[in-house]
């Protein structure tokens, strides 16, 4: 029988023949790559914005990303940016060419970051008090004393952006000009929104015992926690995508700098950990105006930086019940509530964040820092 | 994974194309399983149980350990684990005092004209009794950092308060024209 070019490739052995070779092919080449990643032969190129380490304080750094554009280009109001106490912050700058602080330097911004460290035993004791009203202001008078500016911008995310909130509504005459807030988790009200309101419920959780015993949470609970409200795509879909893409050195890239950030979580000091699953959590003191920080109630009514606040709309680890209600409380006369497609990382980290998220931030931000 | 879900025509003539649709839908009705499983009570109560049982049996092992590590340590002169954390904790405090100190030198600077010349005479050093290996010999036991840790804790203290001092009452230096009011750079002190 012969096969006419018309054939189904099912039926046309040379069709197939090919096919079967640009199969083969392809998997030979991703498993070359496989093999350099397997033994770590592959390194991401992470973090590579040239910056400067101008304060410490115990474990937390405070790095300067110089402004990439003339001097008379350069936004008189420099950029803080405060990351969660759960991973590491060079989520910020990822890898040339898809960097959130990059893309801020190319566009006139003095950016801080403020890297919070490995906590170790010694750190056990470390609550969101001390983070917002000692570290955080500490932080900030740095800023101020480094960029010659009284008015700053902060950007908080994740339980960051949950620290800056404390911050801005503790300390509003501090020069806290604008106040970015990206999947901010700060109203658990609705208990039936995501699985962590079930599992931390006080019933099958025991976290006395657990900061009891462990003094600091490791990372690795901490993010297998994370991992587990998607098992399936965090153990197994992540790893299909990579096999599916192996001969592609740009997801390959992209996909290793991002499992590198992942698999690189941090200790999560014990009295923060009870404090952020009871006070937080459990009883949203924050939202009924019952939380305390060194003697004084924390009200969000005295916020009165520009606000933006941001939510991915397919977040599954702070849904954006969590997020939104805080527009009503603000003091702040200017606010933004933007809703963006994606999930918690991915709309600031992702590929396409560049296009999407970032001028919109840009925008909003230069505006506001002249 | 998701751009091949039923977002573009399935090539039937492809049989690796068939295999990995085929391979991503049940996985995608994986995911969402198990995402429903994770978010009932019967997933928490089971979560809750293993971590209470690896409580309950982890919590005397490591509290035996502690107490023979400390007595090894011990043993051979070394510093616990809880004399090093409460030391590193001290080093923070006394970090936190000199933070506070830089930025109220900052203010007391930017206070003062540029053409006053520094009178403050620096503080001598006391000579340290060296052992033989050129270490310190005070520093060779855990109790004698704890005493030169207070000391220069309290060192810090007074320098703090003698700052506080002098920025409450300035010396009348000629040419001071900047005042605390007046200096919109510098930013607010930690007092709340």
């Amino acid at each position: 029988m012969t096969a006419s070019p018309q054939t189904p490739s099912l039926l046309n052995p040379t069709a197939m023949t090919e096919r079967l070779y640009t199969e083969m092919a392809r998997i030979y080449a991703a498993s070359c790559t496989g093999h350099q990643l397997a033994t770590r032969r592959m390194r991401p190129k992470i973090g590579q914005t040239p910056k400067e380490c101008i304060w410490t304080l115990n474990k937390s750094k405070l790095y300067y990303y110089y402004p990439q554009v003339p001097a008379e280009q350069v936004h008189p109001v420099p950029l803080l940016l405060v990351f969660a106490l759960i991973n590491k912050p060079y989520i910020f700058d990822l890898r040339p060419g898809n960097s959130f602080i990059e893309f801020m330097t190319r566009r006139g911004y003095r950016v801080y970051l403020l890297d919070w460290g490995t906590f170790g035993p010694e750190d056990a004791h470390l609550n969101f008090d001390d983070f917002a009203l000692d570290y955080l202001p500490r932080a900030m008078r740095k800023v101020q004393g480094h960029a010659g500016s009284r008015a700053v911008s902060m950007l908080g995310w994740c339980i960051g952006a949950t620290l800056a909130t404390l911050y801005a509504a503790m300390r509003p005459d501090d020069g806290l000009r604008n106040l970015l807030l990206l999947t901010a988790p700060l109203d658990f009200t609705d208990k039936g929104a995501g699985p962590f309101n079930i599992w931390l419920d006080e019933r099958f959780f025991n976290v006395d015992a657990l900061v009891e015993h462990l003094g600091v949470i490791p990372g690795d609970m901490i993010d297998w926690g994370n991992k587990l409200l998607k098992p399936v795509e965090n153990f197994i879909g992540s790893y299909i995508r990579l096999w599916d893409n192996l001969d592609d050195p740009r997801v390959v890239e992209s996909w290793q700098a991002m499992n590198t950030w992942i698999n690189d979580p941090v200790p999560f000091p014990g009295a923060a950990f009870r404090q952020w699953i009871v006070e937080f959590f459990r009883e949203n003191r924050l939202m009924q105006g019952t939380l305390r920080m060194h003697g004084r109630v924390v009200d969000p009514a005295n916020i009165q930086a520009a606000l933006l606040n941001i939510i991915a709309d397919k977040d599954h680890l702070v849904p954006s019940c969590q997020s939104t209600s805080i527009m009503e409380r603000v003091g702040s006369r200017d606010k933004e509530l933007l809703v963006m497609p994606g999930g918690h990382i991915g709309i600031m980290a992702g590929s396409s964040a560049q296009k999407r998220l970032w001028p919109q931030m840009d925008a909003w931000l230069a505006a506001r820092s002249d | 994974m998701a751009s091949q879900n039923g977002h573009q025509p399935i090539d039937i003539t492809n049989p690796f194309e068939i295999w990995r649709t085929f391979r991503d839908v049940n996985i995608e009705a994986w995911a969402q399983g198990t995402a429903a499983i994770v978010n009932t009570e019967a997933f928490s109560q089971t979560l809750g149980l293993y971590l209470d049982h690896y409580l309950v049996f982890a919590a005397p092992f490591q509290e035996a350990f502690e107490k023979y590590q400390d007595a090894a340590l011990a043993r051979f002169n070394l510093p616990s684990r809880t004399a090093l954390i409460s030391l590193a904790q001290r080093m923070t405090n006394m970090e936190m005092r000199l933070d506070d100190m830089e930025a109220r030198i900052d203010q007391i600077v930017s206070m003062l004209t540029t053409a006053v010349p520094s009178t403050v005479p620096l503080p001598v050093q006391p000579d340290q009794p060296h052992s033989r290996n050129g270490r310190t010999a005070e520093a060779t036991s855990v109790a004698a950092w704890e005493t030169r840790l207070q000391t220069l804790d309290e060192k810090t203290g007074q320098l703090l308060r003698l700052l506080e001092t002098l920025q409450m009452n300035p010396p009348a230096f000629p040419h001071a024209d900047h005042t605390a009011e007046n200096n919109t750079e510098s930013s607010p002190l930690l007092t709340d």
